[in-house]
């Protein structure tokens, strides 16, 4: 399974001296971070690491106490609307009246005026993300009416239909059964290839190995980031998640990744 | 009486645009917090200019209603979305400040707390708008009129950002969408609604004319386009039942509206497609039917696998191992004779060709004939 070479490095997401606290206490200490553009990047590390703030942070949704992030060269508040995102967990209502091809299509509310209704454009776009993670069948169920893993797809469907160039997705396996998830990584790897950037939080370190081109490795502080092949190895998982865990691949849950569908 | 009608229908316009807002924000009873909370700016507007009847009391209540809404509001946020929690504090807040500056202020006047709540239908049209003499009709009209006016504005012109901010605001500020500026946008609408019509109407009528028929919408609709035009039109038709019914029999017409509100709500719950009580308890029996037939068809095909059919697949051996009745027994067998699946032979069910097929894509988990599995009865929302 050949991976395809890195593009030249240009940075999507560039983070210098950036510490986000909550209250007095820091989550991410003195990040420096850069992703090169058109990566498909991992970001692992132990429950608690700061991942998932990482993310909220690079999103503009926490407000970092000091550091500078650039999104695809430019700051934060102008890059708003080229960064899509699937969360961890979503508070959202699902009683909200509106059906899964209704939430497909708020991924496109960003790119239209207010004068201007949802067009033939939107529409396919939404179509299209409803296709990507097979959920076209359900185009008309009220969401209330979907299971926990349907919820997740339709989310990731928002996302897509956003067609932005770069998606951050924090976790999105939970909940998503071995053969979708095959499905949604092959997806990935399509997406990098038509020049889009991930960013996945990820806890699976196998298909990471596998699958991903770039690697953040977080504990707080970044332990290590790179290309996957230099960046994941014991020496630096240890440093991350301490010393027992290695990456042996007797112990895999699922196996190497072999890129099919099964 | 038409004058009566229209600001009845104008406020009911009114609250059918912004309850749902309120409903799907799950804070409904905002609506009383607010029409209570009034009652402090209308105390320090009486402390700073003791007159009765100034339009500086009305400034006033809008003014703290805002005011509350908006305190409320931030709380829930930081109480983490509790919002009747948030709202029990700010209310009675707001309630007890007014009640003790008039108290104090106003004990020898007679503006009094009971006044203030109480909103009258009746001669809320003898408040005239006049135009250089011209009489235009009652003011209340004319400020809900107004405000209706604004909120379509609004509401077209932030449309599709009002559903990112209902549904997952979030979302919206990820999209470069100005949601706190919605909030602040959802505050004034809702509290300029409130305060205006319970002006008219009191606090009560305006908590049901913000909740029932967005009821009413729960369970019609599953699309946020179609939610608020159902409520607008329940709204509608309450205040048209309610005028109707407090004419004929000359009833009070707020109690009337708020009567008519109710029952058109309970008829929604009761009466509605898909969702509605009597809808479901006709599925039902159409469900169990189907629900018998796909339960027939995967157990005797299992026993012409097995080679036992001559003892199991009889009426009696269904029957007995299926713990069925002899009627859903012969009703089921019926369902699935009409779609070629299965035919009596010699007493014994036996499935045809295509009821094999039927019974595989069954037990791999796809219902292929008409849609849902039996028994699964599509469920409406929580409010159930
Ligand atoms: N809202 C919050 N208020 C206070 N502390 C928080 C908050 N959210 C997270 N934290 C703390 O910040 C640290 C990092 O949290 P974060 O959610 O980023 O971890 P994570 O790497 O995403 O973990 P997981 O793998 O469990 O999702 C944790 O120690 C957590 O306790
Ligand atoms: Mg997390």
């Amino acid at each position: 399974m050949a991976k395809e070479p890195l593009p030249p490095a240009e940075a999507v997401v560039r983070l210098e001296d950036v510490t986000v606290a909550y209250g007095d206490r820091p989550a991410l200490w003195d990040v420096d971070l850069e992703i090169p553009k058109g990566s498909l990047t991992a970001v692992v590390g132990p429950n608690g690491a700061g991942k998932t703030t990482l993310m909220k942070t690079m999103l503009g949704l926490l407000k970092p106490a000091t550091g500078r992030i650039e999104i695809l060269g430019e700051s934060l508040a102008h890059s708003k609307g080229k960064v899509a995102f699937v969360p961890q967990r979503s508070s959202v209502d699902w009683d909200y009246p509106a059906t899964v091809g209704d939430l497909a299509l708020m991924g496109t509310h960003g790119s239209l005026p207010w004068w201007k209704p949802v067009g033939k454009e939107e529409k396919r776009r939404a179509r299209e993300a409803l296709e990507m993670v097979d959920l076209v069948g359900l185009a008309d169920r009220p969401i209330n009416q979907l299971s926990g893993g349907q919820q997740q797809r339709a989310f990731l469907a928002r996302a897509l239909s956003q067609d932005a160039p770069l998606l951050v997705l924090d976790e999105p396996f939970q909940g998503i059964d071995a053969s979708t998830e095959r499905a949604i990584l092959d997806l990935f790897r399509n997406l990098r290839r038509m020049g889009r950037s991930l960013i996945v939080v990820h806890h699976d370190l196998h298909t990471v190995r596998d699958l991903f081109d770039f690697s953040v490795l977080l504990n707080v502080r970044v332990v290590a980031a790179g290309p996957t092949e230099s960046t994941l190895n014991e020496e630096n998982l240890r440093a991350t998640y301490g010393p027992r865990l290695g990456l042996d691949p007797r112990r895999a849950p699922h196996g190497p990744y072999d890129g099919a569908r099964p | 009486m038409l004058e009566i009608f229209l600001i009845g229908a104008l406020s009911a316009i009114g609250c059918g645009l912004t309850g749902p807002v309120l409903l799907l924000r799950r804070r409904v009873l905002l609506g009383d917090a607010v029409s209570h909370s009034v009652l402090a700016g209308i105390g320090i507007a009486f402390w700073i200019h003791p007159v009765v009847n100034s339009p500086w009391l009305r400034l006033g209540a809008a003014l703290s209603g805002c005011c509350a809404a908006w305190v409320a509001t931030k709380l829930t946020g930081i109480l983490r979305g509790r919002a009747d929690a948030a709202l029990g504090l700010v209310f009675p807040l707001f309630f007890s400040i007014g009640a003790l500056i008039l108290a104090i202020k106003a004990s020898n006047t007679h503006l009094d707390v009971d006044q203030v709540l109480s909103g009258n239908l009746e001669s809320s049209w003898l408040e005239r708008f006049r135009l250089g003499g011209t009489d235009l009709g009652p003011q209340a009209a004319w400020n809900m009129l107004l405000i209706v006016v604004a909120l379509l504005a609004a509401g077209w012109i932030w449309w599709r950002d009002l559903q990112l901010y209902l549904f997952d605001p979030q979302q919206g500020q990820i999209l470069g969408r100005p949601m706190a500026f919605l909030e602040i946008l959802v505050v004034v609408a809702t509290t300029s609604v409130i305060v205006f019509s319970f002006d008219a109407m009191g606090p009560i009528l305006l908590v049901a004319l913000l909740a029932g028929p967005g009821i009413c919408a729960w369970f019609l609709t599953s699309q946020i386009g179609p939610f608020f035009l159902a409520t607008v039109a329940a709204g509608l038709l309450s205040v048209l039942a309610g005028t109707g019914l407090a004419c004929a029999l000359d009833l009070n017409i707020a109690g009337s509206i708020g009567l008519a509100a109710f029952l058109i709500a309970l008829g929604t719950l009761l009466m509605a497609p898909d969702h509605g009580m009597v809808f479901r308890l006709l599925q039902a029996n159409r469900a169990r039917i189907r629900f018998v037939a796909r339960l027939l068809a995967v157990h005797i095909c299992q026993h012409e696998i097995k080679g036992d059919q001559a003892s199991e697949n009889t009426r009696v051996g269904l029957r007995d191992h299926l713990k069925l009745s002899e009627k859903e027994v012969a009703a089921g067998a019926l369902w699935l004779q009409a779609r070629s699946l299965a035919v009596w032979e010699n007493q014994i069910l036996v499935s045809t060709h295509a009821g094999k097929i039927f019974a595989k894509s069954l037990a791999e988990g796809q219902d292929s004939t008409d849609g849902q599995m039996g028994g699964e009865i599509q469920r409406p929302a929580s409010l159930m």
